[in-house]
């Protein structure tokens, strides 16, 4: 028997080796599926150009949130609910909302080219809402691709930024997820009929429009204005406000023009309360607005909106920073120089064609963070990425490649960094005036 | 660089990495599309879409080790589907059962296990084809290695069933 076994996996080795390989074929068609991934990766990053922000993906399960299987499973059978399930163990703040039922249910549905949307429900603040939808075809619909998404607020297009994806990694008929707009700024619930736009890029370019509004009043934020002064070894910040919605708690700071040193992050910012409960900053998804380089951010953490804190106490630490005239490097796209680059421990950089490549040492574990920013050319314009991807070559390591948009650029180019660990040993703390 | 380095790189998003890997993989890749699909036309085709799909979901490789297994196993579900597709392909395959024109007595063997439950045909690949371990499969497939050995057998013994059929006419 098992010699028999043998000599039919033999001989099926030895068919499939008789198959001709067309060399020439299936190198054009490596190419082709290349550059068909490269195509809608910048689709993806298109959808953000219209507002400047900063996000992260949570790599790894935050184990800080215990989340009770009852609750989840119980929150889970709630039509629209699944999506959420997996949200409350990264975020806090959502599993608040869930406990205090800070939800519309909606199931609008509509079928359009046999394909139905239904969105489920709503989240919504005066910061932004989240919407779960589910979406189902009598066929596969786990690469379904969508051209363009929108929310309107009275016909009108809301400037937000929106963060969303689905995946399966088997074809699948359904998908469940959601959809997480941020508003650019905060928007006025009276009489406010909302439409939810989405295009698919199936062949009929499917569109589905479905008007809702909400009836659930919706909570205000409870806003407070701080403006205290910190020191980290010199460095002056200015906490401005603090602002707490049930979606995400946002802190506002400044840096102060006159600082020797450029602050590029905060890597530890914390809320605590009296009975040291902490609430930290977003771990997947939107992170801040705004730019550091330009002078001021608002950094987003997971809300305690609906916690009555008897005290509140914001944590500041491990801030980085470089010292002015040495957190930037020039290059020459031309030349495929480095120019100049500061002398820190670790720092590599190589220009190739309009690619740059920095690797920075790390203590970062398992995580990715992006080190190249703001690039400005000879002229003072400012040029930008097409495309970047990060990678870890080994444990201590971050490494990063931009492809920049070189047409028309003026040599040098200026290409600042908005990540090297260079931390300011200080903490600072400041109450939060809760009354 | 060992492959395990490379697959690393190409998890984290290094397109270079990958695109050395899938060279490594590329031939082997289509003498398995075209095993099933019988024609270099489709097995191109299949070949194209899993090196696509693979390079959107690389960064969902958990385990390097098994990344080989893990492109094989995208390329067979995508020949599953072009076969599924393509009624035309599935009635000249009825015709072929017993068929003893030369041209067919190449793919003897491979004709026989692209016949088989797909359960089967993916053992059999990761196991003879791809030279896995029992245990690489039991991982890989969340069962038991009992169960990945006695799937095996049936595997084997169906095999074994056709073959002696097809001795026999």
């Amino acid at each position: 028997m098992k010699q028999v076994k043998k000599h039919d996996y033999d001989t099926f080795v030895k068919e499939l080796a008789q198959i001709d390989i067309p060399y020439e074929q299936l190198e054009k068609s490596r190419r082709k599926s290349v550059i068909r991934f490269r195509k809608e990766k910048r689709n993806r990053q298109r959808t953000w150009k219209s507002i400047a922000v900063t996000c992260a993906l949570l790599l790894l399960f935050v184990s800080s949130i215990r989340v009770s299987p009852a609750f989840a499973s119980a929150i889970a059978k709630i039509p629209g609910f699944a999506p959420l399930v997996e949200m409350i163990t990264y975020d806090k703040g959502v599993k608040d909302i869930l406990q205090n039922s800070y939800y519309e249910g909606l199931g609008l549905s509509q079928t359009k080219n046999d394909l139905s949307f239904t969105l489920q429900g709503v989240i919504a603040d005066e910061t932004g809402m989240i919407l779960p939808y589910t979406f189902s075809a009598p066929f596969d619909v786990h690469d379904l691709k969508t051209k363009k998404m929108e929310l309107r607020l009275n016909g009108d297009v809301l400037p937000a930024g929106v963060n969303y994806s689905w995946y399966s990694e088997k074809d699948t008929p359904l998908i469940e997820d959601k959809f997480e707009f941020i508003f650019q700024d905060p928007i006025n619930y009276d009489n406010a009929n909302f439409e939810l736009y989405i295009q698919f890029a199936d062949e009929k370019q499917t569109e589905f429009t479905i008007p809702f509004s909400l009836k659930k009043p919706i909570a205000k934020t409870k806003t407070y204005i701080l403006n205290e002064k910190m020191s980290f070894q010199g460095q002056q910040i200015t906490v401005k406000s603090v602002s707490i919605s049930p979606l995400r708690t946002s802190i506002t700071i400044a840096l102060d023009p006159n600082n020797e040193m450029r602050i590029l992050g905060f890597d530890d910012i914390r809320l605590l309360d009296e009975k040291g409960e902490e609430w930290t900053t977003i771990n997947n998804g939107l992170t801040a607005t705004g730019n550091l380089i330009d002078g001021e951010e608002t950094i987003y953490m997971q809300s305690n909106y609906f916690r009555e804190p008897k005290n509140l106490t914001l944590f500041i630490g491990k801030v980085k920073a470089l010292p002015k005239g040495q957190d930037f490097i020039e290059v020459d796209f031309n030349q495929k120089k480095v120019l100049s680059k500061p002398s820190l421990p670790g720092l590599k950089v190589q220009v190739n064609k309009q690619m740059v490549t920095m690797n920075v040492p790390t203590s970062y574990k398992n995580k990715n963070i992006s080190l190249l920013g703001t690039a400005i050319d000879a002229n003072g314009k400012t040029i930008y990425s097409n495309s970047g991807s990060h990678h870890r070559p080994d444990e201590y390591v971050i490494e990063q490649t931009e492809t920049y948009d070189i047409k028309g650029v003026v040599n040098p180019v200026r290409i600042y960094f908005t990540h090297y660990e260079n931390f300011l040993d200080e903490t600072q703390t400041v109450d939060i005036p809760l009354k | 660089m060992d492959e395990e380095a490379l697959v690393r790189r190409a998890i984290t998003g290094d397109e270079e990495a990958f695109l050395h890997l899938i060279k490594q993989y590329e031939q082997t890749m289509y003498r398995m599309a075209f095993a099933y699909l019988k024609n270099e036309h489709d097995a191109i085709e299949a070949v194209q879409e899993a090196t696509y799909r693979s390079l959107k979901k690389i960064h969902t490789v958990k385990e390097p080790g098994y990344f080989g297994t893990w492109l094989v196993r995208i390329l067979l579900n995508i020949c599953h589907d072009m076969r599924k597709r393509s009624s035309r392909l599935d009635l000249q395959e009825d015709i072929e059962i017993g068929d003893h024109a030369p041209n067919h007595e190449r793919f003897e063997i491979t004709d026989i296990i692209t016949k088989l439950p797909n359960e089967q045909q993916e053992l059999i690949f990761l196991k003879y084809f791809q030279d896995y371990k029992n245990r690489d499969i039991a991982i890989l497939q969340n069962i038991p290695e009992g169960t990945v050995k006695s799937r095996l057998h049936a595997a084997l013994k169906k095999l074994k069933l056709y073959f002696t059929e097809k001795g026999e006419l």
